[in-house]
């Protein structure tokens, strides 16, 4: 079947970096192939004539919907960070984004 | 005597309302209920019962039972943020999420006096028609247990259906409210989207998302939708529009009401005479009054390619905030079915990609917009088999990366176009639940309400065997 993907391997490498995701080694052909056949699925929308339609973002037609700016009371620091598992003085620990010089 | 888990939501008020019965009464049984189930159902994956039968006590002791929903157990979705109260998303991501506020939803139901029981299993995220994706593991269909009860909010209905609870609070994105309403033979509402704020419910397809009532009878979801519904201010799509008194304007009747039966909806390969009794609850309809009339509607087998796209591409974009910093497991912890969603809608949001996958899917969701607007031109209201089979058996999602879409095949179209619909059981086939849907315009819920209303009253709908 490797011949019909529509997604080559080196795509879709970058693919699970874009989703931010790890898939485990044994899981990775097996969703490359769903993603495939998911993609030849949608295909079926090609059969409809779309060149004049307009696009439709949402279903609820509310347009500009605004607000006051007011300040309300809001979390406490410590409510903010009661489900990290990690903090730290008061913050969130995160990941580093960038490497250190050393490196 | 009735076991008080068994009352509707009304009857369980009024006998509270009149002293018949205590608080702490109801509660137990519904306790007790769960207790004997769930190790046979899995309808459950927190159950409060420390806190429930304590604020029963204080019911009973304050005698005090005005507030609209005062002394009612009810379980739901473990997709709503309870503040304090362990919510998953039946996903391990969210394993020890103890959320810091509550729902809007929550804190209606908390405001209109009601006893949050549980939070009830579903589809990890919400994404899937079984209950089968829940990392938590399946729940079974309380008609038979080697059955599924559908999805996502497949433990809020199986809940409902095997009396635990008094009622339920599900959601729905395409078809997770009436869908397992339907396997489960039970009244499953979907509002208008805006009609009941998202606030505080884990976030799926944003631009579809409508939390709803299951419950036991019409009249019970009728009136907890008033509860549920109106403006939010902390959800800017909710509609500013005024929320009418639903039960106060049920009406047995029908006479003269457009009944518009699309063909495609009563598709050849469904499981034969589902389509059967579908049309037979059309029938009934039709000698209280109603005019039939069949209409044609897109073929279902685009709405699925089109939810497919956009509702997956909404999923990437609202899991990516799950990176385990401010709370939760890292995104290592993610199933299958999430990976799954996650990849193909990063693929279609990504550049290059964009215009012919997603910005297609947003055009033919007008198309499907203007499908409708043209049906109900006619008719005032649609109604069509809500899924075409009954409960699959346990295991049928194995392997499967479109089930969902498949089960759902005939309520994803009106959930694109943010409709309101109902699920209404309309008999028994080998002994499992039919389901037909009505689906009328936006914020027509008044017209869904009394349509389903007079059929529920006009016949038993167990004794429709075939």
């Amino acid at each position: 079947m490797k011949n019909s993907t529509a997604i080559s391997d080196t795509d879709f490498s970058k693919l699970v970096k874009q989703a931010n995701l790890v898939l485990p080694e044994d899981q990775k052909s097996a969703i490359h192939g769903q993603l495939d056949e998911a993609l030849k699925a949608v295909d079926v929308l090609n059969e409809l004539d779309t060149t004049s339609i307009k696009s439709t973002t949402s279903a609820s037609g509310l347009t500009n919907v605004f607000r006051e700016d007011v300040v309300e009371p809001s979390f406490s620091q410590e409510e903010a960070l009661s489900g990290a598992n990690q903090s730290h003085a008061g913050y969130f620990v995160v990941p580093a984004i960038f490497e250190s010089q050393d490196n | 005597m009735i076991k008080l888990n068994e009352l509707t939501l009304l009857e369980a008020r009024e006998k509270l309302l009149n002293k018949e019965i205590s608080c702490v009464d109801l509660v137990t049984d519904c306790l007790n209920s769960i207790e004997s189930q769930e190790p046979k159902l899995h309808a459950f994956i927190t159950v409060f019962k420390d806190e429930a039968l304590k604020q029963a006590k204080e019911f009973d002791k304050s005698g005090d039972f005005s507030l609209p929903l005062a002394g009612i157990p009810i379980s739901m979705k473990d997709n709503f943020l309870t503040k304090s109260g362990r919510t998953t998303a039946s996903s391990k991501v969210l394993d020890q999420f103890f959320p810091t506020y509550d729902a809007t939803v929550t804190k209606k139901l908390r405001d209109a006096g009601a006893i949050i029981i549980g939070k009830n299993n579903m589809d990890a995220w919400a994404h899937g028609s079984s209950t089968e994706t829940s990392d938590y593991g399946p729940t079974h269909n309380p008609w038979d247990p080697t059955k599924l009860p559908g999805g996502s909010s497949g433990g809020s209905a199986a809940a409902v259906a095997s009396n635990e609870v008094i009622a339920a609070i599900g959601s729905e994105t395409a078809g997770s409210i009436r869908q397992p309403s339907g396997w489960c033979g039970v009244y499953g509402f979907k509002p208008t989207y805006g009609r009941v704020s998202r606030y505080g419910v884990v976030a799926m397809g944003s631009s579809l998302d409508s939390p709803g009532p299951i419950t036991k009878t019409v009249a019970d979801s009728a009136y907890l939708l008033k509860i549920l519904a109106g403006r939010d201010p902390k959800d800017a799509t909710t509609s500013p529009l005024a929320v009418p008194d639903y039960l106060q304007g049920l009406a047995l009747q029908v006479k003269g009401l457009k009944i518009g039966l699309p063909k495609e909806y009563f598709m050849s390969d469904a499981q034969p005479r589902v389509n059967e009794l579908v049309k037979k609850s059309a029938k009934q309809l039709e000698t209280m009054g109603a005019i039939l009339i069949e209409v044609s509607l897109l073929d279902p087998k685009y709405s699925i390619a089109d939810y497919t796209i956009l509702q997956r591409s909404e999923v990437s974009s609202n899991l990516a905030r799950y990176t385990g910093v401010r709370y939760g497991n890292d995104r290592s912890y993610f199933g299958e079915e999430a990976r799954r969603r996650i990849m193909l809608g990063t693929y279609a949001l990504s550049s290059g990609y964009y215009d012919a996958y997603y910005k297609k899917g947003e055009k033919v969701r007008e198309l499907l917009k203007q499908d409708f607007n043209r049906v109900f031109r006619e008719v005032d209201i649609i109604l069509a088999p809500t899924s075409p089979t009954t409960a699959l058996p346990i295991g049928s999602t194995t392997g499967q990366s479109m089930f969902g879409e498949l089960a759902d095949v005939l309520v994803e179209a009106s959930s694109l176009v943010g409709l309101t619909g109902i699920n209404i059981p309309v008999g028994l086939l080998g002994g499992m639940p039919v389901g037909a849907q009505l689906i009328a315009p936006d914020f027509q819920e008044q017209t869904v309400f009394n349509t389903a209303h007079a059929y529920e009253h006009s016949t038993n709908w167990k004794e429709n065997k075939v």
